[in-house]
């Protein structure tokens, strides 16, 4: 059995310990909000939160969240009050949408990392994350709105 | 799919032809030239509204418009719901969309099938869906009329509800009401003076379930029982399986079935770790057939030999070879475009429920006529019995419009294996080495100056793979053609006035199967002719901006947006140090787009850092997505230029993952700006015409800072000349 | 808005040249302010054939497997050639990456199975930026001395030194460092006596 939290609940499961934990996350716990792009940390379309790490979970073996806590686009906030979605809708970012759940996940960890982003902290963040429809300057402009309503709200 | 314009001949008494279901429920038809059957919408429910195929309104309020094009970036399920939502008077927050499913009611206006592509949702969905939110309107207000009994003309709309006086009654009030009328015969359209949605930036309607998760893509769906393959495919076009052994893989952990279909060996398992894990076992021996010894590097030497020779001829003004022989000043030049990859983030993905007498399919289609056909033929089914699920699409650009549907009838095969709801996952690898890709071309261009510098002659020869011939498309798009238009759009109808112009082409024979890709010919055609009118500014000592614009006189909208983009970029004040300009105009898929790229070179490295463009495509819906697509379109060619190519040795691919065939990153991405022309023009389409300047936008503005010809894609500083 | 980024991809001969010229640069004071000798009296000192204990290993650290984090520049290399690592990966706070992008980020505790994907080693970073371990254009000589300094080092003594040279799981992934990548030129049990040689010599250095 493989223990772990997703969201904040506890699973436990009756996995190969080698298995993704992108693929165990998808079929096995239904969260489908995660995407497989390119099964070997190319593309950052399978981002995931491990212990408020931004991991490629393609690559990551289940066994490495064994007693963690995994946090997936679902968990950033299914009700889109997270600062990061609401600039996101504001910027309308997403063209096809399938990179988008990647692309959140790591601009939250650069945003909790770094409140007030640079161009640079973003050209450094942000480049694991591939988007195919060209959505890249309206997440910029989408991080840049969430590190505001940040800052005017005091809260993430 | 190439999408020139056509015109449909189509009357708008003609288009909505209404009719009174036996049942008593309402029902709209519509019909369209060339289909000549009369489909039914689905009868309404007791607490909807669904007065045609396209709307449905519910005592709830909701406005769920039925979206018959595919959403795969392209805004769609905001544009078309904008325009039946505007003629409805509907209350837009609460709007929502549902893709259509698969029937002929649904198909394209224009190309009479049900599909999505040639940038042409929009502009051929114009006035279906207005036509189909104004006859929404009618019967609502007639509703309300009656109950009131007053005349309809005495009644408004607003937001969702009727009007009358100091009464109202809502949409979802008058339901019931409206739901036993008798549709009117003619609807008026609005004074586009009065748009409230059309034409403004609204937020995409689909924008808030991509951002939690909820979404779902093909690759998403899931069914009960349901089993996930993968496929071992031949590794070179062409080949044929001899045999197999899957004794390793049979064994392993959550294996259901292995089998051998047309296309490989199909892997079935519980899950698709396990299932890539066993497939990763097999051991197939092929027969590897003619293409073993395929290489891109001996293909485009025999292009440029089959270049020397004269090719069919698909335009011919005035005399291009004698203008040539008596020019001042010529210049030649060769082109080359590599084979590329459509390369959408979700790789190609298909789930199949196929029954005794039925067949589900769940996936990301823009070929849901042709995927049906070709699935029924598959399952063995008549077309009726085969539905299409559309899912969100994760990107598309032509790729999953495939004219003999290869991932969908593939996974229908798998499915008569699996005995089971199976979904057929293809991994990166085996997305990129599927097949189906942009081909590569070679341009050979000569041209002549008089002795005052003005063009007198140019000569267009093209090599290259015919996307049409061998398919469904070959006769109705090559028509009393020899040559495939798609092949020499965006040269064919060279703007310039040049006096004498040829254009010809040379269908290349080669095993390797392609498809349109994000603007089609015009990804090649446009870097050509545009890289090549700057040489022959360079020739005549000209500013490559003034050169075009002497040029281009006859052709206001061209210069409309050459003018526009070259304001915008401050063409006329000098580059910052170390920057180089480019310029570069073209017209695809009703639209003129005109680009300016600044890019600076380092060791070798090119770095765009700005790209300016306008874009004209008419009469517009939604400005927020035009921008968006207008963008996107520019990384999605900027990628292309500096960074894409697909290689063959030994017949083999030689490129696999993100890794060998990059995409353009957040930190390569220059800062884009967007400027729409405003005019009253025909509207045009937008998820293409982006993409074609940027590839010569950034070659000529490398040529600027470098003094080096760009004459083959992508950019390797060390091959300019 | 940014405007120039463009990381350079040089070859391998020019950024020995430029590093060379970097290393001279800086080394000086750094040397200078460790040692009461001068630069030029270690150099003088350590000039003896017991150079050569040292000779005798430093192509394991001189092997992109090594050197690909031991680089100038706040950034990773990849590849036997030594090209800057794609994604634009940085350096970081620590030596374990930026914000959404940590070493750890995709690379695990072990290399993954297949070509191209992302090696890996427990505790996988890069040396921190206040103590970068650069070693890309240093003369064996000064190479050497910097493995030996505590304040180049991490605060290594000898003993320490030699126990990461041959132990850490880090630097022993230089043997085995998956597929599709060139290990180390040297066996681990060689390199390891090779090491332990120069310790008991009193890990001399050599002349230049």
């Amino acid at each position: 059995m493989i223990g772990f939290s997703v969201n904040g609940k506890r699973v436990d499961l009756d996995v190969d310990p080698f298995t993704p934990l992108l693929w165990v996350i998808r079929e096995h716990l239904g969260l489908t909000g995660t995407k497989y792009g390119c099964g070997m940390a190319q593309c950052g379309a399978c981002t995931v939160h491990i212990d408020g790490t931004a991991v490629r979970s393609c690559v990551a073996p289940v066994s490495r969240v064994i007693g963690k806590a995994v946090t997936t686009i679902e968990g950033l906030s299914s009700d889109l009050s997270n600062p990061l979605q609401r600039a996101w809708l504001e910027e309308d970012v997403p063209q096809c949408g399938y990179c988008q759940s990647g692309q959140l996940m790591s601009a939250a960890v650069l945003l909790r990392d770094k409140p007030t982003p640079t161009d640079e902290d973003i050209d450094q963040a942000m480049t694991g994350n591939i988007c195919r429809c060209g959505t890249y300057p309206r997440i910029r402009r989408a991080i840049h709105r969430a590190a505001g309503l940040v800052a005017k709200e005091g809260t993430r | 799919m190439s999408g020139r314009k056509a015109s449909t001949g189509m009357e708008r008494r003609d288009f909505l032809k209404f009719s009174i279901a036996a049942s008593g429920g309402l029902m709209i038809g519509f019909q369209f030239p060339g289909i000549g059957k009369l489909a039914f919408a689905q009868q309404a429910s007791a607490n909807t509204f669904m007065p045609n195929a396209f709307v449905r309104i519910g005592t709830d309020e909701r406005v769920t418009v039925i979206v018959n094009h595919s959403e795969m970036g392209q805004g769609v399920y905001t544009s078309l719901p904008m325009l039946l939502a505007e003629e409805l008077d509907a209350d837009w927050t609460k709007v929502g969309f549902e893709p259509a499913p698969v029937d002929p009611k649904y198909n394209h206006p224009v190309f009479g099938m049900q599909m999505t592509g040639g940038s042409s949702s929009v502009w051929s969905g114009m006035e279906q869906f207005r036509q189909a939110g104004a006859a929404a309107r009618a019967m609502l207000i007639a509703a309300a009329a009656q109950q009131w009994k007053t005349n309809a003309t005495a009644c408004r709309t607003e937001s969702g509800a009727v009007f009358n006086g100091s009464r109202k009654l809502t949409y979802g009030q008058l339901v019931g009401a409206a739901a036993r009328l008798t549709p009117p015969a003619n609807v008026q359209l609005k004074d586009p003076k009065t748009f409230k949605l059309i034409g403004k930036p609204i937020k995409r309607l689909d924008t808030p379930e991509k951002l939690n998760g909820k979404a779902v893509f093909g690759i998403d769906v899931k069914l009960p029982g349901m089993l996930t393959a993968v496929v071992v495919r031949a590794p070179i076009f062409g080949a044929k399986m001899k045999s197999f052994d899957d004794s390793r893989a049979l064994s392993m952990a959550g294996v259901r079935k292995i089998a051998a279909i047309p296309s490989g060996v199909a892997v079935i398992a519980d899950s698709f770790w396990q299932a890539k894990m066993a497939r990763d076992v097999i051991r197939v021996d092929w027969d590897e057939g003619s293409m073993q010894t395929f290489s891109t590097s001996q293909m485009m030497q025999q292009f440029r030999e089959q270049a020397k020779s004269p090719g069919t001829s698909v335009r011919n003004d005035g005399d291009a070879a004698g203008a040539l022989a008596k020019a001042a000043k010529k210049i030649e030049a060769v082109y080359e475009v590599p084979y590329l990859s459509h390369l959408m983030m979700e790789p190609l993905n298909c789930a199949v429920d196929l029954r005794q007498d039925t067949c589900e399919i769940w996936t990301g289609t823009q070929f849901q006529t042709v995927d049906r056909a070709n699935a029924a033929k598959a399952a063995g089914l008549p077309n009726e019995k085969v539905q299409i699920h559309t899912t969100f699409l994760g990107g598309g650009f032509g790729r999953r419009a495939n004219p003999q549907s290869d991932f969908v009838v593939e996974a229908i095969h798998v499915a008569k294996a699996a005995g089971a709801p199976v979904k057929v996952i293809w991994t990166r690898e085996d997305d990129m080495a599927g097949g189906w890709y942009r081909p590569a071309f070679l341009h050979a261009i000569e041209g002549g100056l008089d002795a005052s510098g003005n063009a007198v002659s140019w000569r267009s020869r093209l090599v290259g793979q015919s996307i049409m011939a061998g398919t469904l498309f070959a006769a109705m798009m090559m028509k009393g053609k020899d040559y495939d238009p798609s092949s020499v759009e965006g040269v064919d109808d060279l703007p310039y006035a040049i006096p004498n112009l040829a254009v010809e082409s040379h269908q290349a024979d080669v095993g390797i199967p392609v498809q349109w890709w994000r603007s089609v010919g015009h990804s090649h055609t446009a870097f050509a002719t545009e890289c090549f009118v700057d040489e022959l500014a360079g020739l005549a000592e000209k500013d490559p901006y003034q050169f075009r614009r002497q040029l281009l006189g006859k052709q206001p909208r061209h210069l409309g947006v050459l003018d526009l983009v070259a304001k915008k970029a401050e063409w006329d004040k000098p580059a910052p140090k170390g920057i180089g300009r480019g310029i570069a105009v073209h017209f695809s898929f009703g639209s003129y787009s005109a680009q300016v790229a600044e890019v600076s070179v380092t060791d070798g490295n090119v770095r765009v850092h700005r790209m300016v463009c306008a874009i004209d495509c008419g009469q517009y819906v939604n400005p927020g997505i035009i921008a968006a697509q207008t963008e996107g379109g520019a990384i999605f060619g900027a990628s292309a230029a500096l960074f894409q190519e697909l290689t063959f040795a030994s017949g083999r691919l030689q490129q696999t993952n993100f890794n060998t065939f990059p995409v353009m990153r957040m930190n390569e991405c220059p800062e884009i700006e967007t400027y729409i022309v405003e005019n009253n023009e025909k509207s045009g389409g937008i998820g293409e015409p982006g993409v074609p300047c940027a590839a010569p936008a950034i070659a000529n503005a490398v040529f600027a800072v470098t003094g080096k010809r760009i004459r083959r894609l992508p950019i390797r500083l060390t091959e300019a000349v | 808005m940014k405007r120039v980024y463009a990381v350079v991809r040089v070859s391998l001969a020019s950024l020995m040249v430029l590093g060379f010229a970097g290393a001279l640069w800086f080394s000086r004071p750094v040397a200078a302010a460790e040692q009461p000798a001068s630069p030029n009296k270690i150099a003088a000192a350590a000039a003896s054939d017991d150079g050569d204990l040292f000779a005798a290993f430093v192509p394991v650290l001189r092997h992109p497997r090594c050197m690909n984090c031991h680089s100038q520049g706040d950034f990773p290399r990849q590849g036997d050639d030594g090209h800057p690592h794609t994604m634009n990966i940085r350096r970081g706070l620590g030596g374990f990456g930026v914000t959404s992008v940590k070493c750890s980020t995709c690379h695990q505790d072990h290399n993954l199975g297949g070509a191209h994907l992302p090696p890996g080693a427990p505790s996988w970073h890069l040396p921190p930026p206040s103590m970068p371990m650069i070693w890309q254009g240093l003369t064996d000589a000064q190479l050497c001395e910097s493995i030996k300094d505590p304040k180049q080092n991490r605060n290594r003594n000898i003993d320490q030194l030699v126990e990461h040279l041959t132990e850490d799981k880090l630097v022993m992934w230089g043997w085995n460092p998956g597929e599709g990548r060139t290990p180390v030129p040297m066996p681990h049990d060689e390199f390891a006596a090779k090491v332990k040689q120069w310790q008991a010599a009193g890990a001399p250095c050599p002349a230049r």
